[in-house]
């Protein structure tokens, strides 16, 4: 591999090793380990590294834009503090949710920041857990009422850039536009690889149910009328698999062939640390 | 297929013009091209102190400074698809703002299938927060409280942990379906301060949809948009259609529909202005119909695009040599009305193995440019168009504003060349 960047390893002749970053989704995050993966699916996930301090918990602004400093700014910049600190020349990146979108604008726009192009050379492949390549009708219902709080002058505490560029329509001119990996564009530059929720159980009988939480299956109730039979109660299956290879869909590789909802898919449920740490050998 | 990628950080050859052994000029634009015709100069971008000020949060795009190029080899059975397609979706749902006068009064809302979600946000979280049990509903010739009318309530704690992002204070009511369609009633005596009423019909066979002719634009084009609804298959004719066009900034123009023959309606927008902020723009319409059987129906529908300040154009000129035994450079010519930092990207097809014209690599360079006569040259790794020859086309050819977050030149085959 040619490079003359601005990232070089340490030495000739070092050790490089693999790592993995955990991208979370949308969201201000100061601890994700904690608050967004949760310690369980972290250290399910190390147990696949041959050196188990090669593990990143990227803590960034995804309230923003993708583009935004904050988000794929801040993402650059942990990922090459990570690449550089522990010498990695082997990174396997797993983002969920929003988290693959600033991923993929990381991947289709490699001269938009003089740090993509180093990040990009050591990343393997993105293994993107329920991303919303296209969007989810939930961010347009949630935010096209905002159009009258904006002329009526509301202040708004939840509206977010983020939430604003997760509508549909936005992530379509957005997949047009300026990013990569859809249909009929080009190919990103690593394999951006999808793991697909499909549906979800919420009866209250179903231990199924209460894998990571069970707060959800009265808001269920409600939103799964904007979803098509195919989701994951946040993201359309078309959506999650609108961008790069399909992995592997939940009820494939999941114990017990279970479906995995938006919530558990950055979970610890039904094998999936185990199913996330087996491909960081691959 | 060969993902190496291919980084220099500071390119010699990046405004080099001499050592290219072809001469070219890029092939006539196409209708669905978008080309800049004149240049004007960028918008200054709202300075973050203003905002500050203001209160408001704007966003941060990155402005790199260092030279970069890339490229890729791409799958050959992949072809590339140049001419973006705009975006359309059926809309089921309509949106109202309301006062607590009117709250108290009562307001209708039409419904046109059963099963509604009726969403109430109110401005004032605190002073205007509803509960289920302190509004009613009457619809053919019922009164019932909100929790008695509804299949399902849900909070806003419940809502957020399912993934909408709803405002504050929200509350959200699936009617019950056995109550049928029709006009509804939606009343609260304890309303205050104004509210966001949300209706969306997911059993509705009305659907209103809004399709543009396209979804980029330069500042001073034009974009057509068609309204039109449809009963299942079937096309119904439109009573009313209103909307406005929001740019990224929040500002707003409103905008005058006219009717057509079939009973759609037709817009046409040209922004003018620049918008002080990074983003989308988007054009929303709100329309009203009916189901035939005198029962209105509402339906909103918002369309999405992107505008751009054609501050920097292509020049028409594209050198082209060989790189190394098997690389190909393209140095590309770019008139530059205001400094900015712009990428331009393409893709480079040429002959397989087996005759056929094929993808064979992505390659995108970017660099701070003066204003001027300019050049940025697309470079091709020799390990990314190994599996390609002559003839090459470079198709979807772009140039970006990086910055800006814009795209101000789009070719869908810009060059053919034999030998680099």
């Amino acid at each position: 591999m040619m490079l003359t960047g601005a990232l070089a390893l340490a030495s000739a002749g070092v050790h490089a090793a693999t790592g993995v970053a955990l991208v979370h989704g949308t969201g201000k995050q100061t601890d994700a380990y904690n608050n967004y993966w949760q310690s369980d699916m972290v250290e399910g996930i190390r147990k696949g590294l041959a050196d188990p301090n090669n593990l990143l918990v990227v803590n960034c602004d995804f309230d923003q834009y993708m583009w935004d400093d904050r988000a794929a700014g801040c993402l650059a910049g942990q990922l090459t503090s990570f690449i550089q600190n522990r010498n990695i020349d082997r990174l396997i990146v797993i983002t969920h949710s929003n988290g693959g979108n600033v991923m993929r604008w990381i991947l289709s726009n490699p001269t938009y920041d003089a740090r993509y192009p180093a990040i990009i050379q050591r990343i393997v492949k993105v293994d993107a857990i329920a991303p919303s390549s296209a969007g989810t009708p939930l961010a347009d219902a949630a935010i096209a009422g905002n159009v009258f709080e904006t002329s009526l002058g509301w202040l708004l505490g939840y509206k977010t850039d983020a939430v604003r560029q997760q509508q549909v329509g936005w992530m379509a001119t957005y997949n047009q536009q300026y990013l990569l990996g859809t249909s009929g564009r080009p190919a990103l530059p690593v394999p951006f690889r999808d793991v697909v929720g499909t549906d979800v159980v919420s009866a209250v009988w179903s231990s199924q149910a209460y894998c990571g939480g069970y707060t959800q299956s009265v808001g269920l109730e409600i939103t799964q009328n904007w979803l098509s039979s195919c989701s994951d109660g946040f993201i359309e299956c078309s959506s999650a698999q609108a961008a790069g290879t399909l992995w592997f869909k939940d009820r494939t590789r999941t114990s017990g062939g279970q479906v995995l909802n938006h919530n558990q898919s950055r979970r610890a449920c039904f094998g999936l640390p185990s199913i996330l740490a087996n491909d960081l050998k691959g | 297929m060969n993902r190496r990628i291919l980084a220099a950080g500071v390119l010699a050859g990046l405004f080099a013009t001499s050592a290219f052994a072809g001469t070219h000029t890029l092939l006539p634009a196409t209708p669905t091209d978008m080309v800049p015709v004149a240049l004007q100069a960028a918008p200054a971008p709202m300075p973050a102190t203003a905002a500050a000020l203001a209160g408001v949060d704007i966003p941060r795009p990155h402005a790199e400074h260092q030279p970069v190029s890339v490229s890729w080899a791409l799958p050959a059975d992949a072809p590339v698809n140049p001419v973006p397609q705009p975006f359309a979706r059926a809309s089921r749902e309509y949106w109202t703002d309301v006062s607590a006068t009117e709250m108290q009064r009562g307001v209708e809302l039409p419904l046109s299938a059963p099963g509604a979600v009726i969403r109430v946000s109110p401005g004032d979280p605190k002073g205007g927060r509803l509960e289920a049990t302190g509004v009613t509903f009457r619809m053919n010739g019922q009164t019932l409280a909100g929790d008695r009318a509804a299949s399902t309530v849900g909070d806003v704690a419940s809502l957020r942990a399912a993934g909408m992002a709803v405002p504050d204070a929200s509350l959200v009511m699936q009617l019950r379906p056995e109550l049928g369609a029709g006009p509804v009633t939606l009343q609260a005596p304890n309303a205050s301060g104004r509210y966001v009423v949300h209706v969306f019909e997911p059993k509705s066979p009305f659907t209103v949809t809004a399709k543009a002719d396209r979804d980029d634009l330069l500042l001073g084009q034009r974009l057509h948009l068609d309204v039109a609804m449809k009963d299942g298959d079937r096309q119904r004719p439109l009573q009313a259609v209103g909307g406005f066009l929001r740019a990224p900034d929040g500002s707003t123009t409103l905008l005058d529909y006219h009717a057509n023959t079939d009973g759609s309606f037709s817009t046409d927008v040209a922004p003018v202005q620049p918008s002080s902020t990074p983003g989308l723009w988007e054009l929303h319409s709100f329309t009203i119909g009916d189901d035939g059987q005198g029962h209105a129906v509402r339906r909103d529908t918002t369309s999405v695009f992107a505008v751009a300040t054609p501050d920097a154009k292509l020049d028409g000129t594209a050198d082209t040599r060989r790189a190394g035994r098997h690389g190909i450079d393209i140095a590309l010519g770019v008139t530059v009305d205001s400094a900015s930092r712009f990428a331009v990207s393409g893709v480079l097809y040429g002959r397989d193995a087996k005759g056929r014209m094929v993808p064979g690599a992505f390659a995108q360079s970017a660099a701070w440019l003066k204003p001027g006569e300019r050049r940025l040259v697309l470079r091709f790794d020799p390990s990314s168009v190994r599996g390609i020859g002559a003839p090459y086309e470079l198709r979807d050819l772009r140039l970006q504003d990086q910055p800006a977050i814009s795209l101000v030149e789009r070719r869908a085959l810009a060059l053919r060349f034999d030998r680099p």
